[in-house]
């Protein structure tokens, strides 16, 4: 098996020329421990199988330290300590210089490389034309045009044959032609003979090594005794502060540059221009003065996620509802039946359709809502836009302690949190990955809203609109407090530095957008929900049987597992106004865990019967407003509902996104969220009913209060020590 | 003098780097800013801070505080 590893900066068009190679013969996943997706895919050709795999984009091979950039640091390390063949290098001739920069880096590390120049026709548009053979011998690598329409084999057939003219030549072409000054070329020959005997060719690719150890880079990664180590650190500063004295400049900007100026040489004797005002350029110039205009800028920016946010929560909230119906007619009502007929025990058939197969269709509902996000994600980002509106509200985003992109995440919590936190993925720096994860379930989601929509038609008939909006707004503090509390403890830090290129304006493609988006959904379908099923079968066998082992039956009465618990509960949600007998109340918030469209149903069926079993009459047309009657005379007025819908803003994160936490991060932040969220939806509930109705009771107000506030400073100072213990780890 | 104090459409070039954030200054000499490259100011985001400038045939945003590692004069 030959491996060929597709390496190149980000949106050169790998991905592309992966899928000519391979067709649709490629597995995704992700790469081991972490959440950046990997894809590799395979062709035979001529008796030979060849593995191509996608490498995440980077700009260059240095090392960094810190945890930043997860994905560069995947592609780096793959291409410094693993066995690959031949390295294929796509560029961009749009943009030569940039890209050729990797280029030098990847023909010094004397791996076979064959270049492929990407958007050749869009560079003679503007004039630019690129004499390939001229290119390939300064290179002194093979390079190869990528057609706007390739042929698969012909494709397949140069990278066949190059591969074997490469791997016959290896190590035969020694690329030194970078101008370093002499006294790095002295330096990086005395370093490499230093590391020849303590490192075995394929560990780690040596000609890197020493680069990164003149930069002072790696040192602390590198697999060697201690003595070696020390006299390897010795002599790498000690060059270094020679280079210093001698040339007056960093070791890090004198290698940038002597390859910057290498392939500043390169660019000037292979590509000729024609005078002539690029159209394309013009484009971009005249796109860019709209988008990114003083007055038009932020419009576009609310306008541009204004459509992201109807896209999902009006059609893909549709289309929720509906294959809900049709999911739970077939997974629940009607496999129920098939079960009994086919004389199943009882037991096994509410575990199979209460359990199984409500956790099948948690699953399902979330399709049309991810799908319509994914999609419009994927023509956002071809379109070149994204990278403008991470420029336009970047300033916004700071008072968060985020960098610009974490936008997209927040802003798709508005409609629901799976997304929100799968969103967060496009973030670089784990840092922000987090904070953005930990923060997303306080953005109120469209389930939420229907949960207000009740209560304010109930209780607030004429403020509805008002009612709502505080919530919304409520959920933003809370998230940003949230931020403040972990960026004081476990988060300490800056957001990401923004260093970022502008994508170039494109037509997004239909078909790219579809195949983007049936790939995360499938990726979705499997891994997330893997842990929803389960999680919501747990749930169905609380719901479903009662503690003596009984099988619910329907009724109101029914002691099931989770009612006895709720019951058993809800003297602990007096001090937020819920009294003993409004226990469906908290049953509400149970099965809210499920996910929080279901709160509403239960609701209306405990309330309906409750009302039923005090005999009041109940005709059908007016259902609603009975509803509405029993629940007025359940919850203490006004404020009690408020502080009930300030507990259900920010309580718990429904179980899909706790198992979607769980694959993104660990499980001590997925318990660290369930816990905060609780403690900060009770005290803020609390806070607020007991202020409220101080004038009631004085003394037990000011308590609880006193209480509260005391408890978060306590939980607040907790956070703060174990994160210092942790650091001393 | 720093990009901060640029405005759009200003010519610049890149004199020097000070001692900062490594990270930060491996990506911007990655991407081509060396001392003595040549840029232009392009755009300024709506709410005044991340500026874009050109520079080697592509546009690069940077936020004004954090671009204080580097040293520009204006051409």
């Amino acid at each position: 098996m030959i491996t060929i590893a597709l390496v190149g900066n980000p949106n050169c068009g790998k991905t592309t020329l992966q899928n000519f190679l391979t067709g649709s013969n490629y597995q995704t996943g992700n790469w081991s421990g972490v959440t950046v997706e990997e894809q590799r895919g395979s062709f035979c050709y001529k008796n030979s199988s060849y593995q191509v795999i996608d490498l995440p984009g980077i700009y260059s091979l240095a090392a960094h330290e810190d945890e930043g950039a997860l994905d560069a640091k995947i592609a780096r390390e793959f291409i410094t300590k693993q066995k690959i063949d031949v390295i294929v290098n796509v560029v961009n001739a749009n943009n030569l210089q940039r890209h050729l920069y990797l280029t030098i880096q990847l023909l010094e590390m004397q791996i076979p490389v064959i270049v492929v120049v990407n958007m050749l026709d869009k560079a003679q548009v503007q004039g630019v034309e690129l004499d390939l053979n001229k290119f390939s011998q300064l290179l002194h690598c093979p390079v190869l045009p990528m057609l706007a329409s390739p042929d698969q084999t012909r494709l397949q057939d140069a990278i066949a044959s190059l591969v074997h003219k490469s791997s016959v030549q290896h190590g035969s072409n020694c690329f030194t032609v970078v101008p370093y000054v002499k006294s790095i070329r002295d330096a990086i020959e005395q370093l490499s003979i230093a590391i020849l005997p303590s490192f075995k060719p394929h560990a780690i690719n040596r000609q890197w090594l020493t680069f990164s150890l003149l930069e002072g880079d790696m040192l602390g990664e590198i697999d060697v005794d201690d003595t070696t180590k020390q006299v390897l650190a010795q002599m790498s500063a000690h060059w270094r502060e020679k280079i210093v004295a001698q040339e007056g400049e960093d070791v890090d900007i004198l290698l940038a540059d002597a390859r910057y100026r290498l392939v500043q040489n390169i660019c000037t004797a292979c590509l000729t221009k024609k005078e002539r005002v690029s159209s394309y350029y013009n484009v971009t110039k005249y796109l860019d003065h709209i988008v990114l205009n003083k007055w038009l800028g932020l419009p576009i920016f609310l306008l541009v996620m204004y459509v992201l946010f109807v896209l999902t929560i009006e059609l893909g909230g549709k289309l929720q509802d509906c294959i809900t119906h049709v999911s739970e007619t077939y997974l629940i009502t009607n496999l129920y039946d098939f079960l009994q007929q086919q004389g199943c025990s009882l037991f096994l058939t509410v575990l199979l359709t209460q359990g199984l197969g409500r956790g099948l269709i948690t699953t399902i509902t979330f399709m049309p809502v991810l799908g319509a996000l994914f999609f419009y994600m994927a023509l956002l980002e071809e379109s070149g836009y994204m990278s403008r509106a991470v420029f336009v509200i970047d300033r916004i985003m700071r008072a968060f302690g985020l960098p610009g992109k974490a936008f997209v995440p927040m802003i798709i919590g508005f409609s629901c949190n799976v997304p929100a936190v799968l969103a967060a993925r496009t973030l670089e720096q784990q840092r922000d990955r987090i904070l953005t994860i930990m923060i997303s379930p306080f953005m109120s989601c469209g389930a939420r809203l229907a949960i207000y929509a009740v209560f304010t038609a109930a209780f607030f008939p004429e403020h509805g609109a008002l009612v709502v909006f505080a919530l919304y707004l409520i959920g933003i503090v809370a998230a940003m407090l949230t931020g403040l509390v972990l960026r004081k403890t476990f988060l300490i830090g800056s957001p990401d530095p923004l260093v970022m290129e502008f994508a170039e304006y494109n037509l997004p493609k239909i078909t790219n957008a579809v195949r983007y988006t049936v790939r995360r959904m499938w990726s979705f379908i499997i891994r997330a929900g893997r842990l929803i099923v389960p999680l919501c079968v747990m749930l169905g066998i609380l719901q479903s049987f009662s503690f003596s082992g009984a099988i619910n039956d329907g009724s109101v009465a029914f002691p099931s597992i989770l009612s006895v618990l709720g019951r058993f509960i809800t003297p602990l949600f007096a001090p937020l106004g819920i009294t003993s007998d409004n226990w469906p109340a908290v049953i509400g918030l149970l099965s809210g865990a499920y996910a929080k469209e279901v709160v509403v149903g239960t609701l209306n069926t405990l309330y309906a019967q409750l009302g039923s079993i005090h005999g009041a009459v109940q005709s059908l047309a007016d259902n609603n407003q009975y509803i509405y009657g029993v629940m007025y005379k359940y919850f203490t007025g006004k404020v009690g509902a408020f502080s009930y819908l300030l507990f259900v803003l920010l309580y718990f994160p429904c179980i899909s996104t706790v198992a979607v936490m769980l694959r993104e991060l660990n499980l001590k932040w997925v318990l660290f969220s369930v816990f905060w969220t609780t403690l900060v939806a009770y005290s803020v509930a609390v806070i607020f009913y007991q202020a409220a109705t101080v004038m009631h009771h004085i003394v037990s107000s000011v308590l609880w209060i006193g209480g509260i506030i005391m408890i978060i400073s306590i939980a607040s100072y907790c956070l703060k020590l174990l994160c210092q213990t942790s650091q001393l780890k | 003098m720093y990009l901060s104090a640029m405005k759009v459409g200003d010519r610049g070039r890149v004199v020097s780097f000070s001692a900062g954030y490594k990270v930060y200054r491996r990506r911007l000499l990655a991407l081509g800013v060396t001392p003595g490259t040549e840029f232009t100011v392009t755009n300024v985001s709506p709410l005044g801070d991340p500026m874009a400038i050109e520079v080697r045939g592509f546009i690069l945003a940077l936020r004004a505080d954090e671009a204080r590692v580097l040293q520009v004069e204006k051409l």
